[in-house]
């Protein structure tokens, strides 16, 4: 086991190395500078827009900025192109945020995905089971984006309850119980939000899982010997029908870290997704490509973990 | 049974956490803090003025700095933190001989006294040198001064642009102005044309000028190679792709191969540099190294500026503003490691000196009228930051939390949420009336404006659309005011469609400009008449705009020998039809409804017109740039001061990423940018801007549409003014807010909220004043 995760890291290092180039030569093949919106300002004369190319190194040759950006990246030195703030600290206070943002979701998620798969199975082919399915199809086909305007329309609009930011804008707050509870209650909406698509989906895969389980030849048995059918589900199904849900979860790990940017920015939640985002409109090479290697590395992580978690669970799965 | 009960519980225990948090901060969310909200789109990328690029960020600059100079409500210059400036200028004449030069300071000092225009204070000789000392700024002293030495020649003074390929350094150090100036001093003695050279000035890395009395361009390019040989510079040959005459050309057969941009490419395209370089202007692009004649005068004019500051204002810290600050901020915006986007302006300083704690002295190497509005720059602390080589790489977090000398001090930013700026007491001009004023952050329009109906801003802008349905809400005070901005279609006179100007004319009486406003901008503009803001002194009202004719731009086509003879429908001349491509820049929704308007009205009159759309970094550098458009709409958002020479001046045209991307070359208005550059008699400036536009407007380089108006929103009887009285010190003027020629907020440092009671929409919110 122990030579097999080794080695999984070891090939994780080309990969990630590959990444690295493909993501960096995709950013510089598209046009751009480090002066968004400078370009068309007469008070900018065209050799200032130089000097300040030639600040942030682009006047060297393409190989030579990969060398200076990924031996920035790997020593922290990075720095933003757009405020010259260091990258990895830009992320630093964007990732608590982002964090408890998608672990709540991923709470959501399966706290609502698995027992509606569960329901689902056990109901295989009955109304309950196509209602469920109905509901999942439309999860996954309502922009997440419309359901959270029209939420926010009803709940800002007209209801006046505060649920944009990270915490109450402008309130007094009088202890700091208060305080936690005003910002537990902004996770509610985004991350209910984000966690949609998420419960659709997984619920789907959980619904197939589970009824393949509930077909094989051991659940048969279970139900002949006398077992009520809530022991042959729970009990007795319900542990191998989980095993390829943690392949999925193990999948869902690099989007704790990104992934929302949509919803952040419109509940103007003050994450990673939306830094992201302004990033892109910026052109802030350097944090673009720090998140691609951030994110493809949890990526890599997520496959491993879910590959060894699969061996911890299921004895039959052997690693040489 | 564990199992299930688990499985069932789980998401109804996570329901009912979230319920009881909403119960427990429920009762609190009506508690507010006493503080003015402002809507916020993005964060700025810092709040540090020498490095900040975008108009947010110089938003909240505003209440942070101040300049030395402001502009008052009607853009007129104000004293700032200097009390009040004075204008001088040291002007040398050079003669040909010495006994000219005797001969011609003779004359000045005998009529000196009856020259009511000019002030000159002192007139001395050296050698072929007449010097003079002038009250005065500017040119205009020349027409007096030469007309009564006429007969005497002057040998006038040029400037050179010059750049080598790679920086210069001279053992390992970079050279810089001094060492070049020590160069040039150390051989003059050496050869006898070497006095022609007056002195040598380095912009950036790789670029500098040259001041020469007279010398030709072969001297110059003699001057650099040997400059080249003294610093051991790599000479490397310059490409003259973006420099020639004919890269216009090549560009438009590159182009993509629609039709009709194929028929434009085959006709002869070049544009001999005769006909677009004006006249005394030559390219040099043979030898390893670019030097371009960039000016020419008849005599060296060095205007100096003489701020005194006043003793009264304070940075946040308490430390006292002095004039070192002054020249501190100067020295960071030159510093090359800073790269400071608004280094342009102050280029054409030869030096600045600080005689003594309150007077700051800022020499310029030539006339440049418009430094006076940049000015307006805040000042920087030196004690904070006088020993920190690179502003950009700070070690301290002063880009975000800046110490400045204004009536607000920052006292948090709290990322991508808001940024908190606190009244600063000890402010010179008096203490602010609202306690703190909030920029906050929301990203999504829809959002912000949903957010801005419960209160949640005090304050909004507002898109055309909207615009109706907030004028009859009765809760909210809306204004509208003229913006300093203004779309336009430009065309790409190197394209021979283009060229005649009754073609263009013909183009402009098609479009019906009132519709475009009526439709696309729900009637939020007034027709464009040229390239000055409305608002500003340099606007020429009496230009009426040229009327929606179709008939008329029918008959001009004909003139022009643009006619239907195949019938189908667009105008074709020698066999080619009038088909031309726009292009528009993407996510402006706005630009794409102009761009199918204008193709509409066009096909009425029998043009036809194709739209592609680009993302804006392509756009500009795959199209404009490189000139391969025919047709493109664009805006301009303009600066207060009368400088179009960027825009403009025909010298553009050649330089690489030039805004004069549509090649306009009038040689008249040449002429007159020049001169309104070089005037610092306000007044006159205005004589030449007004003849300026008109000679634009009738050359219709554009198609110009039409100068936005803008409108926001404001909770009705929520704030008014209280500014100090101009008239009367310590004493303060009421009244309510209203539009200024710079808008709703100019004010805003001055606002006071009429009731500290604030009736919301929904719950009743309690503002707290928390005593800050």
């Amino acid at each position: 086991m122990l030579t097999f995760i080794i080695r999984r890291l070891l090939i994780s290092i080309p990969i990630l190395i590959g990444i690295t180039l493909v993501s960096f030569f995709i950013i510089h093949l598209a046009p751009g500078s480090p002066y968004p919106g400078l370009e068309m300002n007469p008070k900018v004369s065209p050799e200032v827009r130089e000097l300040m190319k030639k600040a942030y190194h682009f006047d060297e040759p393409l190989p030579k900025r990969y060398y200076m950006i990924m031996r920035d990246m790997l020593t922290g030195e990075l720095r933003s192109f757009k405020d010259d703030q260091p990258v990895l600290q830009k992320i630093g206070n964007r990732l608590p945020a982002t964090l408890a943002l998608n672990a709540v979701a991923l709470i959501f998620t399966v706290a609502g995905a698995v027992p509606l798969g569960i329901y689902a199975a056990r109901y295989r082919g009955t109304w309950r089971d196509q209602a469920v399915t109905v509901i999942s199809f439309m999860g996954i086909a309502l922009p997440g984006f419309w359901i959270a305007y029209m939420l926010l329309l009803v709940v800002v609009g007209q209801m006046h309850v505060p649920v944009l930011g990270m915490t109450t804008y402008g309130m007094l707050v009088p202890n700091s119980g208060v305080g936690l509870a005003d910002r537990i209650w902004h996770l509610f909406l985004p991350s209910l939000i984000l966690s949609l698509g998420g419960i659709a989906a997984e619920s789907r895969y959980m619904r197939g899982s589970m009824t393949d389980t509930l077909i094989q030849d051991y659940v048969r048995t279970a139900r002949a010997k006398g077992l009520p059918e809530e022991q042959v589900v729970y009990k007795h199904a319900l542990r191998n029908a989980l095993l390829p849900m943690i392949t999925i979860l193990g999948l869902m790990l690099p989007g704790l870290l990104g992934g929302a940017v949509i919803i952040e920015t419109i509940f103007a939640y003050p994450g990673i997704g939306r830094m992201a985002y302004d990033s892109v409109l910026s052109r802030d090479y350097p944090t673009i490509m720090t998140l691609n290697t951030i994110t493809a590395a949890l990526v890599l992580t997520g496959n491993l973990i879910a590959d060894v978690l699969y061996a911890v669970v299921d004895p039959r799965i052997r690693f040489e | 049974m564990r199992i299930r009960t688990i499985l069932l519980a789980a998401p109804v225990v996570v329901l009912m956490a979230f319920a009881a948090a909403y119960l427990v901060a429920r009762p609190y969310f009506s508690h507010r803090v006493d503080q003015m909200t402002m809507m916020y789109p993005s964060e700025p990328e810092t709040l540090n003025p020498i490095l900040s690029t975008t108009l947010s960020a110089g938003i909240i600059e505003s209440f942070l700095f101040d300049g030395l100079t402001d502009l008052d409500e009607n853009l007129e210059i104000i004293p700032q933190l200097a009390e009040r400036y004075d204008l001088a200028q040291g002007s040398r004449l050079y003669f040909s001989t010495p006994d000219d030069a005797a001969a011609g300071a003779a004359r000045i000092r005998e009529h000196q006294a009856d020259w009511a225009k000019v002030k000159i204070r002192e007139v001395s000789v050296e050698a072929d040198t007449v010097s003079l000392r002038l009250d005065q700024a500017g040119t205009a002293y020349q027409e007096t001064v030469f007309g009564w030495i006429a007969p005497l020649k002057t040998v006038p003074v040029r400037r050179w642009t010059g750049g080598f390929a790679k920086d210069l350094s001279l053992q390992g150090k970079p050279v810089t102005t001094d060492t070049l100036n020590q160069w040039v001093e150390k051989n003059k003695a050496a050869a006898s044309a070497w006095p022609r050279v007056l002195y040598v000035w380095k912009n950036t890395s790789a670029s500098y000028e040259i001041f020469t009395v007279g010398a030709d361009a072969a001297f110059v390019d003699d001057l650099q190679r040997r400059f080249a040989e003294f610093v051991g510079a790599k000479v490397e040959p310059v490409k003259p792709a973006v420099v020639t005459a004919e890269v216009p050309a090549k560009a438009v057969a590159s182009g993509p191969a629609s039709g009709p941009a194929q028929a434009s490419a085959s006709a002869p395209a070049t544009v001999p540099a005769s006909s677009a370089v004006p006249e005394g202007m030559r390219l040099n692009l043979a030898g390893p190294l670019k030097v371009r004649f960039e000016s020419e005068w008849p005599a060296q004019d060095e205007p100096v500026i003489t701020f005194h500051l006043r003793k009264d204002a304070i940075w946040h810290d308490g430390k006292p503003l002095t004039a070192r600050d002054a020249r501190f901020t100067y020295e960071a915006l030159m510093s090359e490691q800073n790269a400071s986007p608004r280094r342009s302006d102050f280029e054409l300083i030869r030096r600045v000196d600080v005689p003594d704690d309150y007077t700051f002295v800022v020499t310029y190497k030539e006339p440049y009228s418009p430094c006076l509005y940049s000015w307006g720059m805040p000042l920087l602390p030196e004690h904070l930051l006088g020993d920190k080589p690179n502003l950009r790489k700070l070690e301290g977090d002063y880009n975000r939390l800046p110490v400045g000398t204004g009536p607000f001090r920052i006292a948090e930013w709290v990322t991508d949420q808001y940024i908190k700026l606190e009244r600063f007491d000890g402010y010179w001009e008096g203490k602010a009336h609202l306690p703190a004023i909030t920029f906050r952050v929301i990203p999504d329009t829809t959002i912000s404006q949903m957010e801005f109906q419960t209160r949640g801003f005090d304050y909004t802008a507002l898109d055309p659309h909207q615009v109706q349905r907030f004028k009859k809400d009765p809760q909210y005070d809306t204004h509208r005011y003229p913006s300093n901005s203004y779309a336009y279609v430009g065309w790409n006179l190197q394209r021979p469609i283009f060229k005649d100007k009754r073609v263009r004319h013909a183009l402009a009486h098609a479009i019906d400009i009132d519709a475009v406003i009526q439709y696309v901008m729900y009637g939020n503009g007034t027709p464009c008449t040229g390239p000055y803001a409305p608002v500003t002194p340099w606007f020429n009202p009496d230009i009426k705009p040229l009327e929606y004719n179709p008939q008329k731009a029918k008959l001009l086509l004909a003139e022009a020998g643009w006619k239907d003879t195949d019938g189908d429908g667009v105008v074709d001349k020698d066999g080619q039809p009038f088909h031309f491509t726009i292009i528009i820049p993407s996510g402006n929704p706005i630009g794409q409804d102009f761009a199918v308007l204008v193709k509409d009205y066009l096909r009425v009159v029998g043009i036809g017109v194709n739209i592609n759309i680009y993302e804006w970094t392509v756009y500009i550098e795959k199209y404009i740039d490189v000139r391969n458009f025919d047709a493109c709409i664009m805006s301009w958002s303009l600066g207060y001061d009368q400088d179009l020479y960027q825009i403009w001046h025909s010298s553009q045209i050649q330089l690489p990423r030039s805004l004069n991307f549509i090649s306009y070359a009038n040689p008249e208005v040449d002429r007159l940018i020049e001169k309104s550059r070089t005037e610092f008699d306000l007044e006159k400036v205005k004589q030449y801007t007004h003849r300026i536009q008109a000679l634009i407007y009738d050359d219709q380089p554009y198609c110009f549409l039409f100068y936005r108006m803008a409108n926001v929103a404001i909770p009705k009887n929520s704030y008014f003014v209280k500014r100090p009285d101009p008239e009367r010190p310590r004493q303060w003027l009421e009244e309510p807010i209203r539009p200024t020629k710079r808008g709703v907020t100019f004010y805003q440092r001055w606002w006071a909220r009429t009731s500290p009671q604030m009736a919301p929409v929904g719950d009743a919110v309690k503002v707290i004043d928390t005593g800050n």
